[in-house]
């Protein structure tokens, strides 16, 4: 009542047009999570991403009881989807953080509307990321041995090991990934919690908003502590996954031991989480018409961030194989001829098509800025990298040293139901967290708004 | 015993009335306690000098402490508790122990700068006067507001004096 | 997709079945486990009468393990060593004293403590079916025995296979002589008829021709597949590896040359290797006989095989008196003949070859089955009592010999197993396992060892000498007693100069083997030669594929089919397990459009069979291979069911190779049980080959230096540094080694499916590589952990459960693995094995769930060896378990381990002596020196992670003229 009759009045006062743009800001994106009624449309999704989610933890539960047999895994190929999936998660779970952190550094302002569902994303896609690795040991209720606690066995990690290296990477990642998530939320949820009217959604709001006032000094701490996140979190990014690249450089394998994995692992990886974010974006701008916030411009951008990871991508393919030749060591050079022509030359020739020649569409605008090439582009790109993955395990496991050790692998229907799971669960999380997070950072609007009028 | 000094809320519609009115205060009669606006800015933080900090250095020092703590645990389940030899790498393998050291470094760094920012921030708090405050709520969405006190009894004029200073609406807060 | 067939539903059924019981389904398993293990060591007690240990063990027999006592297998003859826990064999290993055994064992020998313990054992008396009490059949029987008595054993039959025990041939002698109507038969599925038929035209009298591989310069093996022959093959490999020993730069070789069909491991192990059809294989004989004047004048049709034949005469003329000519048991007899005249006119017989009696004449002097049937048709038979042999399976025609049993009134059978023919007896008696009985058994060579029991009869199973007593109406029925008579009256016809009698058999009980019973030789004087009709001189090129028939080389005649090692035992050249399929010429297999595992129907003889067919390299052209043994119906379940029997296809017993045979693609395919798919040779920088001249020229060692590494030296030379050398020149991929790794290191068995999943658990493998080319070499490459000094599984595993330890060995520590399978990812060798399921809880798998009792099983487990659960990375160990016990004793003496007092499992076995374990930081061990030779070479040494497990180089004999299709090795010396 009050409310609205004032806004009305500040809506008449000249140079006041930002204020109304807050006004309405803050509404469209609160109501999204306040008001609006659940649509016919989420929980037909929910529903399907739950009962893919129930396939998820039956699989999981099926594989505690019967062991990793069930799986396609074999003496020679002892490495199958579970890391491909591995992987190929911590991969997506890495654009969120770049986007926010590395774009936020290089005022790179238009992120603002995306950096907050991105950031989820890389929540979400690295917890499950991190699940894989459990599922797939052979005795998973034993994984806490890669923690540095005094276990039973007085026995501390092997810091040699690239699993070691893994485990911290991991760990620290989701951390400050949920940390620099939830810093980024707390102005946000005040908002919530002022503009709500039910009390429960106060009393949670208010919980999660710890508080926050909004005052100056606030302000300034919080953007201090928010840049300084930021700039570390960048780093940790590259870091997290050359660690992952390490797992397979660090190893005498044929087609692993190569330096450039580290490097190339990162590209791949903030490639495929760009892809995804694409795919997000465009969904949820459709699904609650957000588009005065998300615009073509958004796409476009990333359309040619996805266009330079493909350059890059195409560049380290190349590497690998010129390397291969170059190097002119007979069992290097074997396993680059058996990518391409061995058992798996499907794989390799698909995974070049959907990573480096199709997204060479993206030279022109028009398959940036219009949505459906674009998001076509970036499914098959995240199928590229799926495959990019397999290929990495599966070429040289089923193609190592020894000849009398050279055995092909086969996915089962619990390898797919635990990847096809996967899938659902990081849907249905994301459906849930559209319906209680501002998908888009508020107050950082606000203060670009502000920045336009002046 | 003292009568307890009105503190009053104004709120101002964008930032500009806010500065102005932040010219225009008789700093005599009144202390500005704080400001409150739905975005950070530097400048108005400045102005009445509020939320200074040293993160930085916070940050640097968890940062060293915990890469200084985790290489320390490393060398030590090496080469004290328990030695072994792994495919014939020397015991302090130091260049293996630099990845965890590098992640637990920023981790350190990470939380000691969030919690450094809370701590400094009062945060959490749960109860606060201005919550109290009806119009209050319009500082975390689109208006701007300032927390002033003045210096002695309560403000000749009240309210409406106060409103003079462009403020959309005045509310009094009690302690 | 076997996923099914372990769904979460089922698996949680079974939960549910075992819960209404109280415990889960797992613990369900560990209490039967557990309950079982008892139960057996309960049946486990020593027998009542005197047996006597193997005390003092000679020089390198393996210290600090519990007991062990000398015996002997029925099967093979060969006397062994039977390692005792409590009261449970857990190990066989080979008698040094033995002269068919010298401490080694063949593949087959390591796996019959399995069937000791094999839950698929037969128990007690059951008389159609139903069980009932030996009383009982005693009872029922003994009636009609007497019957028979009365009219001089008029319609009583006993049908037994070959008889090598002096004890029942003697209780059967007098049998016949009480009872001079009983008719006795013999069956020997895998007969040597021809080759004693051969010797009788030759010299007048059945004999089986013995080479001394040990004194031939020059051997050529006709089709004869010598290493693999049970009773004889351990034997002949260790004379045979005795003279292609390379050291120091010296070695005085023999030359060895096979002409065969199937790519045999007697003849990979050769020098040169032709590769004829059967026929082609005749043609050969016959030609080379020409060469010295016996038959007429002929050649070979092709010009390498001309080229071969005359090396061969050439080489076998320029060694008179120093070659041997060998022919297999698959030839005809007047082929075997005509290489008798030849080993004579060279004056090989009597000097490289002795020929000795068989060890027993009633295959020849005794009527078959074919004879049996007849009578059994013929109503001449009341009561057939059919001694530890399965006809109906090993049968020409199982349908005949099923109604010749019907025909029968009362019918009898004894043997370990349910199989086909017992279930079609009236009664079924259970047999005793060697392991559990007293018997005598005459080896190869005449040798007698004593087969004392190591434990009471698990399954109340019942001698056959007790069962024979009872029908001979002897007074005497214990087997103890009984075998202990025999010795007796022998020892008093011999004179009482070897003291009394209780000193003497104490003495042969405790060596395992009689003094002076080896045969002697039959002098070599040939009889006239019979007229050579020229047609079989020449026989007709016949045309389609010839189907060459031989026994498996570990199922034999398929009396092992039960046995769940031997079925996973990958066979030698083919690495096939738990199947036996047709091999085929390339040539052949593109002309019938089939390739690896496609199915083919076998039409010949009114039989028809199907099974995969797989095309191997070296396989000769128009001849078709076929393993017997394989498809045996035990306890109501066909064994190993990808396995296809092939006796039906033979019109007779002694018949081995089929002509005119359909063959023809039936269109389904099934993948090949294979434990290797890719036979390439591993390492192009370093050979595994050397020819003998390149050999003799190659200096002193200049080991070439591994990769520099980034890393000190963390190992230092104190203490001991194990280390092992294989000898790639003496190996004959037997897979003895394989077999006994498994016993001792409680191994697990995983079935078929999980073979056909790329899934395997054996610790040691021998890898087979063969050449591209059109005549390939085939070599054989054992790969046990090389424990590497830089071992690449180790920095990778998270939680050290691989770890170095400080002799160097690479250990894998079980209850801290977690199961990350980096390790094996990261060897180069490919030699750690991961527990996928629950392999060892399950005798079979846990994946399969057949519902087996894992109860006797348990009591077959090394108790020095840990059992390893699921989701566990295992691996070789160097027998981890020996060394330390060896340490302990040594400790205990307060003295430094010997060399050569730690053997490993794999290296005790071995027949040719290949591989050599010891301390290379003692400069005078074997181990040092070999690895001092300058053909020794690290697998992938340069990828810098040091091995400890090196090779030596094969060194190839060649002729000069045959270099270029043999090799010269000059292309290849490494």
């Amino acid at each position: 009542m009050t409310t609205a009759a004032d806004s009305s009045l500040h809506a008449a006062e000249p140079g006041s047009a930002p204020v109304v743009a807050d006004r309405g800001l803050s509404r469209d994106v609160s109501d999204v999570v306040l008001e609006r009624p659940t649509s016919r449309a989420w929980l037909i999704w929910a529903l399907a991403s739950l009962a893919l989610t129930m396939v998820f933890a039956y699989a999981i539960l099926h594989l505690f009881i019967a062991g990793v047999g069930i799986w396609g895994v074999n003496t020679s190929v002892v490495w199958g989807l579970a890391l491909t999936n591995y992987v190929w998660w911590i991969g997506i779970g890495n654009a969120g953080t770049l986007i926010s952190s590395m774009l936020y550094l290089t005022r790179q302002d238009w992120r603002s509307s995306i950096n907050r569902f991105a950031e989820a994303m890389t929540l979400f896609a690295a917890l499950i990321a991190g699940l894989f690795p459990i599922l797939h040991l052979g005795r998973p209720w034993l994984f806490a041995w890669l923690v540095p606690y005094p276990t039973t066995m007085g026995l501390p990690p092997n810091f040699n090991s690239p699993l070691v290296w893994d485990f911290f990477a991991i760990a620290v990642y989701l951390i400050v990934s949920l940390t620099f998530w939830y810093i980024g939320a707390v102005p946000d949820f005040a908002t919530l919690r002022d503009r709500a009217r039910l009390r429960r959604q106060q009393v949670f709001y208010g919980i999660l908003a710890l508080g926050w006032r909004g005052s100056a000094g606030h302000w300034r701490r919080y953007e201090r502590a928010y840049i300084l996140i930021a700039a570390l979190a960048t780093p940790l990014v590259v870091s997290v996954h050359s660690v992952v690249g390490l797992d397979f450089a660090a190893s005498v394998a044929p087609g692993w031991n190569e330096p450039i994995y580290p490097p190339y692992f990162v590209v791949g990886a903030m490639y495929s989480g760009f892809a995804m974010v694409v795919v997000l974006a465009a969904i949820i701008r459709s699904a609650f018409n957000l588009h005065a916030y998300i615009t073509e411009r958004h796409f476009d951008l990333m359309g040619k961030m996805m266009l330079f990871g493909a350059l890059v991508l195409g560049y380290s393919y190349a590497m690998e194989s010129f390397i291969g030749w170059y190097s002119a060591e007979d069992m290097h050079l074997s396993i680059v001829v058996y990518k391409a022509t061995g058992d798996y030359w499907w794989v390799f020739w698909s995974l070049i098509a959907c990573n480096v020649v199709i997204p060479q569409a993206l030279w022109f605008p028009a398959a940036r800025r219009r949505i459906l090439p674009l998001v076509v582009i970036a499914i098959l790109i995240n199928i590229g990298m799926w495959l990019e993955r397999y290929g990495i395990i599966v070429f040289t496991l089923s193609h190592g040293h020894m000849p009398s050790g050279r055995a092909d692998y086969m996915p089962t229907v619990w390898d797919w139901a635990l990847t096809i799971g996967s899938l659902g669960f990081f849907l249905l999380l994301f459906l849930v967290l559209v319906r209680l997070v501002p998908i888009v950072s508020m107050h950082e609007m606000r203060k670009l708004l502000r920045g336009r009028v002046q | 015993m003292t009568e307890p000094r009105p503190r009053y809320l104004l709120n101002f519609a964008d930032e500009t009335a806010l500065k102005s009115a932040l010219d225009r205060l008789p700093s005599d009669k009144l202390e500005i306690v704080d400001a409150f606006l739905p975005f950070g800015d530097e400048e108005i933080a400045e102005r009445i000098g509020a939320g200074r900090n040293r993160l930085n250095l916070v940050t640097l020092v968890g940062g060293l402490c915990g890469a200084g703590f985790i290489f320390a645990l490393q060398a030590y389940s090496f080469l004290v508790a328990y030695p072994f030899d792994s495919g014939g790498r020397p015991s302090l393998s130091w260049p293996a122990f630099l990845i965890p050291t590098f992640e637990i470094g920023v981790l350190a760094a990470v939380l000691a700068a969030a919690i450094a920012m809370f701590r400094a921030n009062g945060l959490p708090r749960y109860h606060h006067p201005l919550f109290e405050v009806p119009r209050f709520e319009r500082t975390t969405q689109d208006e701007l507001a300032l927390l002033v006190r003045s210096l002695d009894g309560s403000y000749p004029g009240g309210r409406d004096a106060l409103l003079s200073f462009g403020a959309t609406s005045v509310s009094e807060v009690w302690e | 997709m076997s996923a099914d067939k372990h769904t979460l539903v089922d698996r949680l059924s079974r939960a549910r079945q075992s819960g209404a019981k109280g415990p889960s389904r797992r613990t369900a398993l560990k209490l039967m486990g557990a309950t079982a293990a008892f139960s057996s060591l309960a049946g486990c007690v020593p027998p009542r009468e005197e047996i006597v240990p193997y005390v003092d063990m000679p020089e390198g027999m393996v210290p600090g393990t519990p007991l062990f006592y000398a015996s002997v297998s029925p099967t093979t003859g060969c006397g062994v060593l039977v390692e005792s826990h409590d009261g449970r064999p857990t190990k066989i290993e080979g008698n040094p004293d033995h002269p068919m055994s010298l401490g080694a064992t063949d593949a087959a020998s390591q796996a019959d403590v399995l069937d000791l313990y094999d839950p698929l054992r037969t128990e007690a008396v059951h008389r159609d079916g139903d069980l009932t009490s030996w009383g009982d059949f005693v009872a029922s029987f003994r009636t009609r025995v007497r019957a028979h008595r009365e009219q001089s054993g008029q319609g009583l039959a006993i049908l037994t296979g070959a008889v090598r025990s002096l004890t029942l041939a003697g209780q059967l002698d007098s049998l016949s002589e009480t009872m001079p109507e009983a008719a006795i038969y013999r069956h020997e599925p895998i007969s040597d008829a021809a080759t004693r038929a051969g010797a009788a035209r030759s010299f007048g009298e059945p004999a089986l021709p013995f080479p001394h591989l040990d004194r031939a310069e020059i051997v050529l093996f006709l089709d004869a597949n010598l290493f693999a022959e049970p009773t004889t093959g351990v034997r002949h490999a260790r004379d045979f590896a005795a003279r292609r020993r390379a050291r120091g730069g010296a070695g005085d070789f023999n030359r060895a040359y096979a002409v065969e069909s199937e790519t045999t491991t007697t003849g990979a192990s050769c020098d040169h290797r032709l590769a004829l059809p059967p026929s082609g294989i005749d043609r050969f004989a016959h030609a080379l006989a020409a060469r010295f004047g016996i038959g007429p004048e002929a050649g070979m049709d092709s010009d390498p095989a001309d080229r071969f034949l005359d090396q061969v005469a050439a080489d076998l003329d320029g060694h008179r008196g120093r070659g041997a000519v060998v022919a297999g048991r698959g030839l005809p007899a007047e082929i075997h003949d005509v290489v008798n005249r030849i080993n004579v006119a060279l004056g090989n017989a009597g000097t490289t070859i002795s020929y000795l009696p068989p060890v027993d004449p009633g295959l020849d002097t005794l009527p078959g089955l074919a004879q049996l049937q007849d009578d059994a048709f013929a109503g001449r038979i009341d009561s057939l009592v059919i001694l530890d042999c399965d006809p109906i399976y090993s049968a020409p025609d199982p349908e005949r010999m099923r109604a010749a049993l019907e025909a029968v009134d009362v019918t009898v059978h004894h043997g370990l197993y349910l199989d086909a023919t017992a279930k079609a007896c009236d009664w079924q008696i259970a047999a005793r396992h060697f392991l559990e009985d007293w018997s005598d058994v005459q080896a190869a060579d005449g040798t007698v060892a004593i087969c004392q029991p190591l434990t009471r009869p698990l399954k109340g199973g019942r001698s056959v000498h007790e069962l024979v007593a009872l029908m001979a109406g002897d007074a005497v029925t214990a087997p103890h007693d009984l075998v202990r008579r025999t010795w007796q009256n022998r020892f008093e016809q011999e004179g009482a100069d070897g003291g009394s009698f209780q000193e003497r058999w104490r003495k042969v009980l405790h060596d395992g083997l009689v003094p002076g019973t080896g045969f002697t030789p039959i002098a070599p004087e040939l009889a006239p030669a019979p007229p050579a009709s020229s047609d079989a001189s020449m026989p007709p090129k016949t045309d389609g594929l010839e189907i060459a028939l031989s026994p498996d080389p570990f199922l034999w005649d398929g009396r092992r089919a039960a046995n769940a090692w031997l079925q996973e035992l990958p066979r030698p050249v083919t690495r096939l397990v738990w199947q036996n399929a047709m091999f085929l010429s390339p040539h052949d297999g593109a002309a019938l459009d089939v390739s690896d595992g496609d199915m083919v129907r076998v039409k010949t003889n009114g039989a028809t069979i199907e099974l995969p067919a797989t095309v191997q390299p070296g396989q000769a052209v128009g001849a078709a291979s076929l393993h017997l043994g394989f498809g045996r119906e035990i306890a109501g379940q066909v064994q190993n069911a990808q396995g296809v029997s092939a006796f039906s296809l033979r019109p007779d017993t002694d018949t081995w190779r089929l002509t005119g045979a359909k063959i023809s693609k039936t269109g389904d395919h099934r993948p090949l049980l294979r434990t290797q798919h890719d036979f390439d040779t591993p390492d192009a920088r370093t050979s595994e080959i050397v020819s003998l001249a390149d050999y003799r020229a190659l200096g002193p060692k200049e080991r070439e230096e591994p990769p520099e590494s980034l890393y000190p030296e963390r190992l230092d030379d104190e203490g001991y540094a194990w280390a092992m050398v294989i000898d790639q020149s003496a190996c004959i991929g037997c897979g003895a080694c394989v077999a006994a790794c498994q016993a001792e290191n409680n191994v697990p068995v995983v079935g078929p499916e999980e073979i056909a999943r790329n899934r395997d658990m054996h610790w040691l493998r021998v890898d087979v590589h063969q050449t591209p080319d059109e005549t390939p070499e085939t070599r054989f490459q054992p790969v046990p952990c090389m424990q590497c000094e830089k071992a690449p599984c180790e920095p990778v595993c998270p939680v050290e459960a691989s770890v170095h330890d400080h002799e160097g060995l690479n250990d894998q520590v079980y209850n801290r693995c977690i199961g990350t399978r980096f390790c094996q990812s990261n060897c180069p060798y490919k030699v750690r094995r991961f527990n996928f399921f629950d392999y060892a809880g399950d005798p079979i798998q846990e994946a399969e769930q057949t519902p087996t009792e894992p109860s006797l099983l348990q009591a077959l487990k090394n108790p020095d060896v840990t059992v390893r659960g699921r989701g566990v990375m295992e691996k070789c160990t160097y027998c981890v378990q020996r060394i330390s016990a060896a340490r302990r004793d040594a400790k205990v003496d307060g003295r430094a381990l010997a060399d050569g007092e730690i053997k490993t499992a794999c290296q005790a076995v071995c027949p040719t002596q290949a591989i050599t374990f010891g301390d290379k930081n003692d400069p005078g061990s074997a181990v040092s020196q070999l690895r001092e030779e300058p053909h020794e070479y690290a697998l992938f040494g340069h990828l810098g992670t040091r091995p400890r497990t090196t090779y030596l180089k094969r060194v190839v004999n060649a002729a000069p003229d045959l270099a270029s299709d043999g090799h010269d090795g000059s292309e290849e010396s490494g």
